[in-house]
Formats: structure tokens, sequence, C-alpha cells
């Protein structure tokens, strides 16, 4: 009886966009991705993706099998939200980590990031930002060399091992591969789902149709990172596309940011929150010589409820009062 | 009379009468528990060692010989303030002062020096201790051990000092976190290769 | 007034442990428990200071004014501090250095000047030294036992003994330190509650038994 009404308060609006469909959606994004990560950096990528999401799932599976939770209920409730912080993890390492990496990383994302803090919805931070950023802290003693992609540039260019294009632009150099390899991902190392930025693109045009994210706010982020650099770099604009198409900034920006939890819930406040993003990633590149986009994204997740506190919404029918004019 | 009464009056003798009581306490202690230098110079003779050993004092900026206690400085680097000959392996343990560290600190290594016809070689070096130096715990034991050098006259005559900073260098120690702090520790270590090159 | 030294044995080590209920002296908590050595060297030097300074304020209470205690207490605190300082310096130099700055930071200690404003300046001597050294104990313990976790996860060692290569070094950091005393109180307190449920219910079952009992005698 009691699942037959549904008893909610205003506003009543039935649709079927559901969390779980949403995520899907991402899901589905995050594919094109995955392929070109696989193809570029072998089978041994597809384990990294595959151990991240089998251990997200099973995470919010044991912790809420710890919490008396009966499993058809855990199941019959299941929201894609951890797959998709599994695969934005597996996603976010490159193949020189060691195989315990995501199970560890995923592990901490999914309980202590996101469950702990009361499930889907209330996570204090991105917990593929949290995993990846505890991944890197952790296992910096098994980390071997960047491996190169298996299709080398199209231009038949080589980089060097130590020099990626972030630590170059952030040096003052024009990096050696062109904006083309870069798009491509083409003879360039990086994680496995940062280096291909044509399916990254398409991921997001996907989004953007389905309605699942506001395509506004991740090309705004881009391009302060981009101008941002130029300006650092003494006003060089060679400097804003490989500035761009480096690192994990386009991956970041579209995937990472736009959780909807750790953004803020206005217009105004979300235009600060991406411009402070782009900001504040290329200055700590610039400061640090390396990739500074989980850190930064954490950083601005961590002061959205300070900016949901100024930064208010307005109530639902609100209309700003007329001044009175002159009395007599 | 009354005022011996007053709360001022008992607060402030209460608290002076505390002040002298451990005043006193910690006077006396700190005489009885003196650490003097010979007592460090023991301490890391058998650290470096593993046991004691007798050692003649060439230069030794807390002795009372006027002659041997003047430090020899060496501008922008560093100053050697001990130098002692172990007497039954011919051995000689510098500590020396690197400048340069975090906030113009200071680091102070204790550096065993091996001399084996005629050639020297660094093989030890210890911390003894440093100033304004705030994340020593990034200095590890590897690092130390970084310090060792096979021919020290030689090494001065190419000019290849240690340093925490250039890359391409030969002497390349660097500690990632902590610049300073390694340039400091890299500073104490050339003084001791200046000082065997022939440089006073 | 007997003094109940089992009552403040189980109030230092279980129901007020400083570090885990009481949540006091976090400041070496963190940053000490990296190597569970460190531990027992800050543990052993809190116990020292905290009974030695309880005994002397307990034997000034009435003489020092409550206006000036803090000041006092302070006082006190660092004249002991000093001490210790001196004392490592010259018998136990290892441990001197590996404690560095947090030696003196033990006068700020909020678990001394805490124990110091509400045990000895309102109990007898023997009180005040016996809640003074089970106090340090558990501080002691907790600490070790931290230091222990943080240790064999973040560095694969033990009392500085590598045991494997695997080193999650998340837990070697500030952040990890942070983490780890979160799930330590959790667990603490989830087992003490545990414990006093227990007790609590025997207690009870053993009260209606009297209680019974004497309803059917007078029956």
């Amino acid at each position: 009886m009691e699942n037959n009404l549904i008893y909610s308060s205003s506003p009543h609006i039935k649709t079927t966009r559901t969390t779980r469909r949403i995520m899907i959606d991402v899901c589905i994004a995050l594919l094109p991705a995955t392929v070109m990560g696989v193809v570029y950096f072998g089978l041994y990528a597809l384990a990294l993706v595959a151990l991240a999401v089998a251990f997200a799932v099973a995470g919010e599976y044991i912790y809420l099998l710890i919490m008396k939770k009966p499993f058809k209920e855990i199941t019959r409730e299941f929201d894609f939200s951890s797959v998709v912080s599994g695969m934005l993890i597996g996603l976010t390492i490159g193949t020189n980590y060691p195989v315990y990496a995501p199970i560890f990383g995923s592990l901490f994302a999914v309980i202590v990031v996101k469950m702990l803090f009361g499930g889907t919805g209330k996570n204090v931070v991105n917990p593929a930002i949290a995993g990846r950023v505890f991944m890197f802290i952790s296992f910096q003693w098994a980390v071997g060399a960047w491996l190169l992609p298996a299709i080398g540039s199209v231009y038949g260019e080589t980089v060097a091992t130590s020099a990626t294009a972030v630590v170059d632009v952030s040096k003052g150099t024009v990096p050696a591969l062109s904006v083309i390899d870069m798009l491509l991902g083409t003879g360039m190392q990086g994680c496995i789902g940062e280096t291909c930025k044509l399916a990254l693109l398409a991921g997001g045009i996907y989004l953007a149709a389905r309605k699942v994210i506001n395509i506004i706010f991740p090309l705004i982020y881009i391009a302060v990172a981009g101008l941002t650099t130029t300006v650092i770099g003494g006003f060089v604009f060679a400097f804003f596309f490989p500035a761009i198409l480096s690192g994990g900034l386009i991956i970041g920006a579209i995937f990472m940011a736009t959780d909807y939890t750790t953004t803020p819930n206005t217009l105004c406040g979300n235009m600060i929150y991406f411009i402070a993003l782009g900001i504040l990633t290329a200055v700590l590149r610039y400061a640090t010589n390396m990739e500074t986009v989980s850190f930064a994204i954490l950083l601005m997740n961590l002061t959205v409820p300070l900016i949901d506190k100024f930064i208010l919404n307005k109530p639902f029918g609100y209309k700003k009062p007329q001044k009175q004019k002159e009395a007599k | 009379m009354t005022f011996f009464k007053t709360i001022w009056f008992k607060c402030i003798s209460c608290l002076l009468i505390l002040m002298l009581f451990s005043g006193s306490s910690i006077t006396i202690l700190a005489d009885l528990l003196y650490v003097s230098p010979e007592m460090r110079t023991a301490r890391a003779i058998k650290k470096i060692y593993g046991e004691e050993k007798e050692y003649s004092v060439v230069l030794d900026v807390d002795s009372k010989d006027e002659n041997k206690n003047t430090a020899i400085e060496y501008d922008g680097v560093g100053k050697i303030n001990k130098i002692y000959n172990i007497t039954d392996n011919g051995d000689i343990l510098f500590q020396t002062t690197g400048y340069k560290g975090y906030k113009n600190g200071t680091i102070t290594l204790w550096i065993k020096v091996v001399n084996t016809n005629e050639k020297y070689s660094i093989e030890k070096v210890l911390l003894e201790k440093y100033e304004k130096q705030t994340l020593m715990s990034k200095l590890s034991g590897e690092f130390y051990g970084g310090f060792k050098l096979t021919d020290v006259t030689e090494a001065y005559n190419d000019g290849s000092l240690f340093t925490a900073t250039d890359k391409n260098a030969e002497n390349y120690n660097p500690v990632s976190g902590a610049t300073y702090s390694a340039t400091a520790a890299a500073n104490a270590v050339n003084c001791v290769i200046k000082y065997l090159g022939g440089e006073r | 007034m007997k003094t109940d030294f089992k009552k403040i044995a189980k109030d230092g080590i279980i129901s007020s442990n400083p570090t885990l209920k009481l949540v006091l002296g976090t400041c070496p908590t963190l940053a000490l428990t990296t190597a569970a050595m460190n531990g027992i060297g800050m543990g052993l030097a809190v116990s020292f200071v905290l009974i030695f300074s309880n005994v002397i304020i307990s034997l000034l209470r009435k003489a020092i004014p409550k206006e000036v205690r803090i000041p006092a207490f302070i006082l006190i605190i660092a004249t002991f501090v000093t001490i210790v300082r001196l004392a490592l310096d010259y018998f136990l130099p290892d441990i001197y250095e590996s404690m560095g700055l947090y030696l003196p930071l033990i006068v700020v200690n909020c678990i001394i000047l805490a124990r110091a404003e509400s045990f000895a300046s309102k109990n007898g001597v023997l009180a005040s030294a016996a809640d003074g050294l089970f106090m340090g104990i558990g501080f002691t313990l907790a600490l070790t036992t931290m230091g222990a976790v943080r240790e064999i996860l973040g560095a694969g060692a033990i009392f500085g003994h590598k045991l494997w290569d695997f080193s999650i070094g998340f837990f070697s950091s500030s952040a990890g330190a942070f983490f780890t005393y979160a799930v330590f109180i959790a667990v603490f307190a989830l087992i003490t509650d545990k414990i006093s449920e227990k007790s609590k219910l025997k207690k009870i079952k053993a009260e209606e038994k009297d209680f019974c009992g004497e309803i059917k005698e007078n029956a």
C-alpha cells in the first residue's frame, strides 16, 4: 500500500529524469574517452578502469551492508553515481600506477568522501577528485615513468620523457607537440582518459545536448585558465592552446568541476566559482610546475558553502519591492 | 598593615615566590645536567664509530687555547668550527656550519673524512643542530648518505661542489620541498671540500 | 574522604581518556603519531610533567589565590617542562632530538592545564598524583596505538623496523593524521559505549534481582 501513494511537498512535477538516468548519461559520455584510452595505452588501462569501477560499487555496497540495509534494497535504489566516480578515478591515473592504486583510491573516494558524509548528494568534495589526490599522495613511491601511447605523433615528433606539455608551458617554452597532436592525444603522455581531448569534447557535447550540464561553465573554466596562462607567460598567445590542451584540464572541467553537489546554487555563484577555478589552476600550475587541476577543484569545492552563504537564491516568486515614490 | 592583606599583594607575592623557586631550581639543575661541548663531541664519535676514540684538537671554537679557537670562514658558504684528528686511524672529524638555509638559517654537521695514502674521502655525515629550519624531517638518512665523496681534492680541483639546486652538477643532492635546508647542508659539506682542497 | 583510585584509573584510561574522549592536546597527537616510538617518548614526557605539576599544584592549592591561578599553574608547568628538557638532553639525547620542537610545546598542552585546573586544584596530593599518572598512561596508550597504525600503513614499518615495501603515503601526511584521529575517536566511542551499556544492563539486572528478592521476602 505504501508503494502506491507518493507523499511529497510541492512542486509536484513528474519527470523521467532520475538520478540514475543522469548518471548513465555521464557514463555514456565517458565511454569515448575510455575507448581511446584503451586504444592508446593497452589492456592494462582497461584493467585499471575496470578495477576502479568494481571497487567503487563494492565500496558503496559494503558501507550500506554494514549499515544493515538489505541487499535487495541497495540494488533497487542503486544510482550509478559510484560507477561514474569509479570511471573517473580510473581515467585520471596513468598506466604507470600499480594495480592496487585504483582499488584503494576508489574505496577511499566512495566510502570516506561520499558515504560517510551521507551518500549521493551529500559529498563534501567531489569523490573522484578526492580519490585521485589520495592516490597521488599515497603511491608516489610505486609510480614508474610515464608511458607513451601506442599511436605516435601525427607529425612524427617525439616528446622527451620528463617534460610534459604542462611543465613546458609553465616554464615559458612552447612545447614540441603541435596543437593537432594534443587535440588527438597522439604521442602525448598523460593519464588514461585525459590525452584524447577530442573524445572528451564529444562526451561534453553529448552531456550538453542531454541537458545534464550547462556547457557554458566548463568553457568559462577552460578559457579563463588559458587566458591566465598567457597573461602569466607575458601575453604570449602561443601559450593559449597548449595550456588548454595539456594535462587534465578538459576532463576536469567537463566531468569533475560540474558535479551537482559541489557547485554553487546560483548563476552568479557559478560564474565566480568557475572563473576562480580557471585562475587558480593556471597560477598553481605556474607555481608548482605540475598538474594542479585536481587540487584547484578540491580547494574550490571547499569554498562552495561560503559562496552559497553569501550569494543567495531568489525565493520562488520573489519580486523586488517597488521603491516608494514621494509620499505626498 | 592592611596593604599586606589585599588581593593585589597576595597575588604578586605568590607569583614572585614561585618565580624565585622555579628560577633557582632550574639554574641548579641546568648546572648539574649541563652537556659540555666535549660531551657532544664524544656523543658524535660514539654515533659515527660505535665506540669512544681518542682525538687531538687542530681547531675548536670552544677551546680555551687562543691559537686554536678561531673558526675558518668561507664567505657565503659556511664555517668550520672544529677539526679533530682521530689518533688511531688518521681520520679527520670536522664540525661545520653551512649557511644559506631557510630564512638565512644554518645547519651544523659532523663530517667524517678518511685519509688513505693522502687521498681524502668523505664517508659519513651526521646532523648536530640547526637554526630556523622548519622541514628538517624531510632530510632523510638517504639524503645524508648522498654526501659521500671518494676523492675530495679531485672534487675541489674539478670545482664540483655539492649542490641542491643545479640538476646537471655532478654532486647534485636535492630534497624535494626543502631546497633551502638541503642547500645549507650542502654548504656545510662544501666547507670541508674547500679546506682539504687547500683554501683557507 | 577516601580517594577512589580505581575510579581515577578508569577515568584516566577509558572514560576520560584525554586524547580520545576529552580531545585535548591534539597538536602533539596529530604531529607526533607518524611513528610509534615518538608516541612513547612524548607520552612519557607528558606523564612526568603531569604527575609532578599535579602534585605541586595540589600541595599549593590553598596558597595560590584563585585570581592568579592560571599564571601560577603555567609557571609551575613550564618549570617542570624545562627540567624534563634538560634531563632528556643529558640522559636520552636520541629521544630529545626526535621530539624536536614539540618538547617545549608541552607547556601549552591542554591536558596538563585542564587537569591542573579541574582536578589538582580541588583534590588531595595522592589523588592528584594518581590522576596525573593515569591520564599520562591513557595519553601514551592512545598516542602509541595511533602511531603504530599510521606507521604500519604509511611507512610499512613498526618501531623503526621495516616490515614490507608496501605503504599508503596518505597516512603519513597531515591529512592522514586527522583521518586516523577521527577513526580512532569513533571506534573508541563505539567500544566504550558497548562496554558501558553491558555494565549498565548488568547493574539493572542485579538491582532487579535484589528488588524482586525483597518483595518476595516481604510477601
